[in-house]
């Protein structure tokens, strides 16, 4: 427990405590490739096929956002180049007026 | 002061007033309009908006003018966007004229549905191959015009005259081309539905090998009329592969868009069957699919029409959406032959005059290009006009004649005495002979 809050073996907030967790624990699999079995329609599959990469994601987490550049893992070119997919993606969604 | 609604068909015009009241600087370079999915339109300037808010601020108040249709936000700069570089060359860029006007203005236009009546050829994976493959596509704005049964005869005249035929049924939402040409026993295991579907998990080329069938049309002829039916025979579940077909992949991690999924196995198709002639049987209206078929695709489309107004109106916003992006249009013009379908058999010489004339003033009103009566006209040959008796030019109709008895014709039936080559040529012959002299035409170049 933290402050009457329950806790994992790691000390982090179970996912029942209320709080919001970050987009690595919000998928329903261990994988961000399971955004497939969320998106559905024609424009959802626009957005989808922009962003190829996405599954690069699936060894990040939230906490590799304070490594130092010196201890990023090998992982982070990967990560890098899907980014730029997502912002591309999020450039024509933009256009697209879905503001 | 009560204000003014404004309609989707006003903003684009107030847009580019707004524009060039605006005085721009020209450090500011040219704005570029940008218009959304649901038709809001920004301004957008290739400048910082940190670091020019006087200007942005102004236009931004200006831009209130579009009333429910201005964009959010009513400027986009530069520095509002990731890849501001990839939005201001983006190739979907082009000049919009508006309609009676000289005014124009670069638009980015994004659609929901649509964008292939305005691409660029150039742009394509299939334009190598155009060259080498003339790409017959039968189009017309409404079904029951004997579309499909003229491309079936034509395929039979082709492979009689010794070329190899291959016939692709994009009419996706209505396969019946293959029902025409192929008895349900030799339908191939998988059609153009399956491999959309298949392609997008990356099994389309185990498609491809179990989707062409031979017609037995040709089977005495010399050489084979080939099939690519939108519908396979393996193993059902059409309307669940359909309502997939349509959809944005990623191949190779890069994002590919249905129609050029649609290019790539046209070439693909074209590459395994080596065709001397592809006929592409295209969706009837105004559909992604028949926007593919004439613009991504055609050497010569095929415009079916019989003489209504509905039919003339409609093919009047066709071309108009194209004349007001000129370049689009001046791609798509020259590729384009009309087709006069079910021509009555009582008045003929009075309704081909009135057929000829209502063509003629569609095409010259939108597509061709003016003849300005004293104006400096730089070279006359590099004009796109034609005399309304020119029988080459894009509005002079091929006709097919109507005959009662073969509006229920099944071509399958053409070796078997029941139809003769007389009748057939009675109603088919100046279609027939239109098309190959255009085909003998295009070798020869």
């Amino acid at each position: 427990m933290w402050h009457g809050h329950p806790t994992d073996a790691e000390g982090s907030f179970e996912k029942s405590s209320g709080f919001r967790v970050h987009v690595d624990q919000l998928l329903i699999t261990t994988t961000f490739s399971s955004l497939r079995l969320i998106v559905n329609s024609r424009s959802g599959a626009k957005y989808l096929a922009m962003i190829p990469s996405i599954d690069a994601f699936s060894d990040w987490k939230v906490h590799h956002r304070y490594f130092s550049d010196a201890a990023l893992p090998a992982s982070f070119s990967k990560w890098k180049a899907a980014a730029l997919e997502v912002g591309l993606m999020l450039d024509k969604a933009f256009l697209d007026g879905l503001k | 002061m009560m204000e003014t609604t404004v309609f989707f068909g006003e903003v684009v015009a107030k847009a580019v007033d707004i524009v060039s009241s605006a005085s721009l600087p020209l450090a500011v370079g040219k704005p570029l309009l940008i218009r959304d999915l649901y038709g809001l339109v920004s301004i957008a300037l290739n400048i910082k908006r940190s670091e020019n808010q006087e200007i942005v601020s102004k236009l931004e108040k200006e831009v209130t003018k579009l009333g429910a249709y201005a964009g959010r936000p009513g400027v986009i700069c530069a520095d509002d966007l990731f890849d501001a570089d990839q939005v201001f060359k983006d190739p979907s860029i082009v000049q919009f004229v508006i309609p009676g006007t000289e005014l124009s203005v670069s638009m980015l236009d994004r659609q929901v549905t649509g964008q292939d009546w305005l691409s660029s050829r150039g742009e394509t994976e299939g334009a190598a191959v155009l060259r080498s493959v003339p790409r017959l596509v039968f189009f017309g704005l409404k079904g029951g015009v004997g579309r499909s049964t003229a491309l079936a005869i034509l395929a039979y005249q082709l492979a009689k005259a010794g070329k190899q035929v291959l016939l692709i049924d994009l009419d996706l939402e209505s396969p019946g081309l293959s029902g025409l040409l192929l008895p349900p026993e030799r339908l191939a295991d998988f059609g153009v539905v399956d491999w959309l579907v298949e392609d997008a998990i990356g099994q389309g080329s185990d498609v491809v090998k179990r989707m062409i069938s031979a017609s037995p049309l040709s089977e005495n002829l010399r050489h084979e009329i080939r099939v690519a039916a939108a519908i396979g025979n393996a193993d059902g579940y059409y309307l669940d592969k359909l309502s997939r077909a349509y959809a944005d992949v990623s191949v190779a991690d890069r994002p590919k868009r249905f129609s050029e999924r649609i290019q790539r196995l046209v070439v693909t198709l074209e590459e395994k069957e080596k065709p001397d002639v592809v006929l592409i049987d295209s969706r009837a209206g105004m559909h992604d699919l028949a926007a593919l078929s004439i613009v991504g695709l055609a050497s010569t489309a095929f415009l079916f029409a019989t003489d209504t107004p509905q039919g003339w109106q409609g093919y009047r916003s066709l071309f108009t959406h194209w004349q007001s992006r000129p370049e689009v249009a001046r791609n798509v013009r020259e590729r384009l032959k009309m087709v006069s379908a079910l021509f009555p058999e009582s008045d003929q010489v009075v309704r081909a005059k009135k057929f000829l004339e209502r063509s003629y003033t569609l095409f010259a009103d939108t597509l061709y290009d003016e003849v300005k009566a004293g104006g400096v006209v730089p070279d006359e040959r590099d004009l796109f006009n034609f005399d309304i008796d020119d029988i080459a030019a894009p509005h002079y109709p091929l006709r097919i004649r109507w005959n009662s008895r073969l509006q229920e014709f099944d071509p399958l039936q053409i070796g078997n005495g029941l139809f003769g080559e007389d009748e057939i040529r009675a109603a088919y012959g100046e279609f027939l002979d239109g098309v190959l002299q255009s085909l003998d035409g295009a070798q020869s170049q």
